[in-house]
């Protein structure tokens, strides 16, 4: 139980409350004491730190920036029913941050066992949020990639069993099919663990001058033969303004080629349409800067997942994705300092922009 | 076919070509006719215009179209009773199953991928006897 501040000064003649002033200090959480009012009476280290010196404001003044008591308040119901209480808050700190905090209050009591303000503990739980988060990301990727991984080992089984089956009747065709299915989920395998090798480890980009046309053409080279199997036409516009560049070639090139590879599969996996197309376009846009656009009219992303894009290891193919490619896709951007945005439309189409800004060295 | 009978007609319908063609092939060196269909709307054409003896479906295909077309086939007066084998990717198919198909008669058996052409050739002959009554 909390003690009333009148009490400690009396009976502490040898600085016992200074002692404790400086634990409380030396707490990781912001500690206030307030009156019955919300006013902030005093408070510790770590509370200035985060907040400011604000004794004598209220306290959704100085957290939440209001002008009266907030619903639900923690320290309300301890005031009305003397029992601790908790809650969580976001919270806006001095320096413009939003966080998020646990909050704990505690009654303190008088001489004569009334109410007379309480203490509030606040410790900033955004970083533990995070790791929560994570680690349940962490979960929906191993689960979306076991899932993709039995897939491919599908395509290979059946790709050998038709290989044999070719062989063993002599059909030349049920051969080469086989054969294409094993090609292809080679294919697969390697791409999964080129982008699982790209977002797990921590590596540094390396910048060059380069023209980014050149790296754009590049790979759209290695998906046209691709995309017209699947009847999909693939247009490429270059901006011959663009010279040059300060990119990290592999970055972009995966960049690229995950651009590439999400627009087929939009197209292949679209059944709405009879004739497909992708359109790769670069700009070198009036402020300087490169704007890579990749479009296509394939199934486009149901309008309730639109904002969940960027988020790890989402995905709009069922098990035909893991997601893992807007990851890598996001990273290098992030690296090279970029933005990148989405507008899509289901059964209509697909807009990736990226943005990059042009670095010279 | 021994004594004219037909032989019996197993639709895959999958939106993975490698499976579409394993299964073919699996099912056409054992005596089986072989249909396919690439997603649930094309899977419910073909069945209808078939008339399958057993039905193997995934149920995890792009625009929900597996669970849509498993709903169809089991809501349908003649379909209805055709045996449907499921194919899954996901190991926690049963409680999945048990959320989104309440309504509707459970399927006849689930085959996680990567199915072994084994298990795949005994389910069809419990299910279907090669030569089928038409």
């Amino acid at each position: 139980m909390a003690h009333d501040a009148d009490d400690r000064v009396r009976v502490d003649p040898e600085g016992l409350v200074a002692q404790g002033e400086r634990l409380v200090d030396l707490v990781p959480s912001a500690v206030s004491i307030q009156d019955l009012r919300f006013r902030i009476r005093k408070v510790n280290r770590t509370f200035r730190a985060l907040f400011g010196d604000r004794v004598g404001e209220y306290c959704y003044e100085v957290y939440k920036g209001r002008k009266e008591v907030c619903l639900d308040c923690p320290m309300a119901k301890t005031f009305r029913d003397g029992k601790v209480h908790e809650s969580e808050e976001i919270v806006r700190t001095t320096d413009g941050s939003v966080v998020q905090m646990a909050v704990r209050t505690a009654p303190l009591i008088g001489k004569n066992g009334a109410i007379r303000g309480g203490m509030e503990v606040a410790t900033d739980i955004s970083r533990t949020l995070a790791s929560q988060q994570e680690l349940v990301a962490l979960g929906q990727a191993m689960a979306s990639m076991a899932h993709y991984i039995k897939n491919i080992v599908t395509g290979l089984e059946g790709g050998m069993f038709v290989v044999e089956e070719g062989m063993e009747s002599n059909d030349e065709d049920l051969l080469q099919e086989g054969w294409r299915m094993v090609r292809r989920n080679i294919e697969r395998v390697t791409k999964l663990s080129r982008d699982q090798l790209y977002c797990s480890r921590e590596r540094d980009p390396e910048f060059q001058e380069i023209d980014p046309n050149s790296l754009v053409c590049e790979a759209a080279r290695l998906y046209r033969d691709k995309a017209l199997k699947h009847g999909v036409d693939l247009h490429v516009e270059l901006d011959d303004r663009l010279e040059s560049a300060r990119l990290d070639p592999e970055g972009f090139h995966n960049l690229m080629t995950n651009l590439l590879s999400n627009a087929l599969d939009a197209c292949v996996f679209d059944t709405t349409k009879e004739r497909h197309w992708i359109s790769v376009k670069t700009v070198l846009d009036p402020t300087g800067e490169l704007v890579l656009e990749v479009a296509d009219n394939g199934q486009g992303i149901p309008k309730n997942m639109c904002g969940e894009v960027f988020a790890e290891m989402f995905t709009s193919k069922g098990r035909s994705g893991t997601g893992l490619g807007l990851l890598v896709i996001y990273r290098v951007v992030c690296a090279h300092g970029g933005q990148v945005s989405v507008l899509s439309d289901e059964d209509v189409g697909t807009v990736f922009t990226v943005i990059l800004p042009i670095l010279k060295s | 076919m021994i004594g004219g009978a037909m032989a019996a007609t197993i639709l895959v319908v999958d939106d993975e070509q490698d499976i579409r063609t394993y299964l073919r092939t699996l099912f056409a060196k054992h005596g089986y006719t072989v249909e396919t269909a690439s997603d649930g709307e094309e899977g419910l054409t073909v069945a209808q215009k078939t008339r399958p003896d057993l039905i193997f479906l995934d149920i995890m295909m792009p625009k929900r179209t597996g669970i849509m077309a498993y709903r169809r086939l089991k809501k349908d007066p003649d379909l209805g009773k055709v045996p449907v084998v499921i194919l899954t990717g996901l190991s926690q198919y049963k409680s999945f199953f048990a959320q989104d198909f309440e309504q509707v008669p459970h399927p006849e058996a689930f085959v996680e991928k990567p199915p072994e052409p084994d298990e795949l050739l005994e389910l069809a002959r419990k299910l279907v006897p090669v030569e089928a009554e038409k």
